[in-house]
């Protein structure tokens, strides 16, 4: 009889990643509602020493999933591997990131072990014994809520949206799982760092986000200089993308990045549809603009209509100034 | 080489979403339908594809009602050439296994050495059908793709995809199902940042491109396979986003007064800072 919640751990470079923890906060809520434990699955090769990580941060059992196949992220291996451990975990729901990795991940892994999916969900109950799960919808316009009718459940959850389990220094039961994978038809070959490094804008606890306003790819300097202060990461908007004066991995929106900071600064941005889909979950919104029409004052706790060459430099010693206290 | 792009139609992203009464739909009544914008990518990319391997087939995939019709038009009039229309009443009410399910069998019987998919969809935005469509069919992925070199024989590729911070490499055998994101690199391009225009001539030549009619016999799946019946996810209603309190809005003052102001609220009311 199904029971409990299995987590699928997400690690890289020999670090358990940060989605994986509130992974674990959220599993262990839900197999109290559920009945049964809570386990996690990690894959690779050389990883079974990351088991003692998930077993402190709440993993009963810890299930362990290597071969030298799975010694860089497939998708077809990982969602084998996935299936051999939920085959022993037998488990009512099994949770996943909604990262770049668990986004490929997932769909794969429900199809093989032949259940559905709800992706990318901002929140799960349990409701009459039945998985619930919530999820933003048409570009973040509504809340659709699904209910899994098949078992296990499988639900890919939304970074930074559920806090990390609390540390319960126990150590997890370590499982080995032989999958039984030799080869795999797709692997990675090389990972290349990209970007300007720092906290991805997906995971960001704040963003400093600049748009059409910022006119200039050396303007957007300023807005580092205030990230820089306040530990943000920059983000930008389509316009300013596609006018070039930011690169496309830092654009935020419905055709760029999903965030879902506790503060979103957002400097000469005009607040389009597309735009908010991508940053309206943001706990608070500040905005700056000197059109007073723009529509993202309708969305922002807190707005200036003002020159934003003016308000940055100004904000910048503020807040320098506010955390020095 | 013969390259298929599933395609699905979806509301146009300025849609004014309602939802209905009881809370179970939206309303579609006022709602202007367009091909997802990243199948449109994905269309231009197989279209460049077409352009380089010469003698190329290619054709768009969707299933649905009749409605989609208009937007498989578009794909051939951008110069796909023909048109699979998985049409059947046992479809309605699938959740993404049961329509990867569908465009999968559809997809097999072209014997497509390339699956061409938009990495989401904007409706649902879940990015599911194209994974699960390579494990259905046993084929390599690479999802959120946005570099694809296809080798000269047309039998390996070499994709990239975006991770936080980093890119990863991959080199596939084919057949595979790779979906597209925007600022795709293809065969060596710049990052294809819009798709092409249906040119007039493309737009009369599509109106006689054959759209071939598949049901649900035709794939060889079962009514267990799909629809509402074969849905693993169901629906069960629709939520209206909280609406977020109006703000306070700063103007007509000194600069640098409103900028303290705003700052004192993100530490003592706010408690962000």
């Amino acid at each position: 009889m199904a029971s409990g919640v299995l987590i699928v751990a997400e690690h890289r470079e020999g670090k358990i990643r940060k989605i994986s923890l509130e992974l674990l906060g959220l599993g262990k809520k839900l197999a109290g509602n559920l009945g049964g434990g809570l386990s996690a699955v990690i894959i690779g090769k050389g990883v079974e020493g990351l088991a003692a990580e998930l077993g402190k941060f709440g993993a009963e059992k810890v299930f362990v999933v290597e071969a030298d196949a799975l010694s860089t992220y497939s998708a077809d291996g990982y969602a084998a591997a996935v299936a051999a451990a939920a085959k022993q975990a037998d488990p009512a729901l099994i949770l996943i990131g909604s990262s770049s990795q668990g986004k490929d991940l997932a769909p794969r892994a429900a199809a093989k072990i032949g259940t559905g999916l709800a992706s990318d969900c901002v929140d799960v109950m349990v409701d009459g014994g039945k998985v619930v799960c919530k999820r933003p919808v048409y570009s973040g316009k509504c809340f659709a809520k699904t209910v899994a009718v098949a078992s296990p459940a499988m639900a890919s959850i939304r970074p930074n949206v559920f806090p990390a389990a609390e540390a319960v220094n126990a150590a997890g039961a370590v499982v080995k799982v032989d999958a039984g994978i030799s080869a795999v038809k797709a692997k990675v070959k090389e990972v290349h760092a990209a970007g300007s490094g720092g906290v991805d804008l997906t995971e960001a606890e704040r963003i400093v986000s600049g748009g059409r306003g910022m006119k200039a790819k050396e303007k957007f300097k300023i807005l580092d200089d205030l990230a820089k202060v306040i530990g943000a990461t920059v983000g930008a908007s389509r316009a300013a993308v596609d006018s070039g004066y930011a690169d496309v991995s830092s654009q935020v929106g419905q055709t760029g990045k999903v965030v879902n900071p506790t503060l979103y600064i957002a400097f000469g941005i005009s607040g389009a549809i597309q735009h908010l889909a991508g940053m309206r979950t943001s706990k608070v919104i500040v905005a700056v603009n000197k059109d007073p029409e723009a529509p993202i004052f309708q969305k922002a706790d807190y707005g200036i209509v003002d020159d934003l060459f003016k308000v940055v430099p100004i904000m910048t010693e503020e807040l320098k100034k506010m955390l020095a206290e | 080489m013969k390259i298929a792009v599933c395609m699905k139609q979806t509301p146009d992203s300025e849609a004014t979403i309602k939802i209905n009464a009881d809370g179970k739909g939206i309303d579609e009544q006022n709602i202007k339908w367009i091909m997802n914008p990243y199948d449109e990518y994905a269309t231009e990319v197989a279209l460049r594809l077409k352009e380089k391997f010469a003698g190329s087939e290619t054709w768009v995939v969707t299933m649905g009602g009749d409605r989609v019709v208009e937007s498989m038009r578009t794909a051939l009039a951008m110069g796909i050439d023909k048109g699979v229309h998985l049409k059947d009443p046992a479809f309605a009410g699938s959740d993404a296994m049961g329509e990867a399910k569908a465009l999968a069998a559809a997809v097999k019987s072209l014997g497509a050495d390339i699956v061409l998919c938009g990495k989401q969809a904007i409706d649902w935005d879940m990015s599911q059908v194209p994974a699960m469509m390579a494990e259905i069919l046993g084929l390599p992925q690479c999802t959120a793709c946005t570099f694809l070199q296809i080798a000269d024989d047309g039998k390996s590729a070499v994709v990239k995809r975006k991770i936080e911070g980093a890119e990863e490499t991959y080199e596939i055998s084919l057949p595979a199902v790779i979906s597209i994101d925007k600022g795709s690199s293809v065969q060596g391009s710049d990052p294809i940042q819009e798709a092409r225009y249906a040119s007039l001539p493309g737009i009369m030549k599509a109106k006689k491109k054959e759209i071939k009619p598949v049901g649900l016999a035709d794939t060889g799946l079962t009514a267990a396979d799909v629809g509402a019946s074969g849905a693993k996810v169901q629906i069960s209603g629709y939520e209206a986003l909280p609406e977020r309190a109006a703000g306070k809005v700063f103007k007509d003052q000194d600069t640098a007064e409103m900028v303290k102001q705003v700052v004192k609220l993100l530490r003592e009311e706010a408690k962000v800072i």
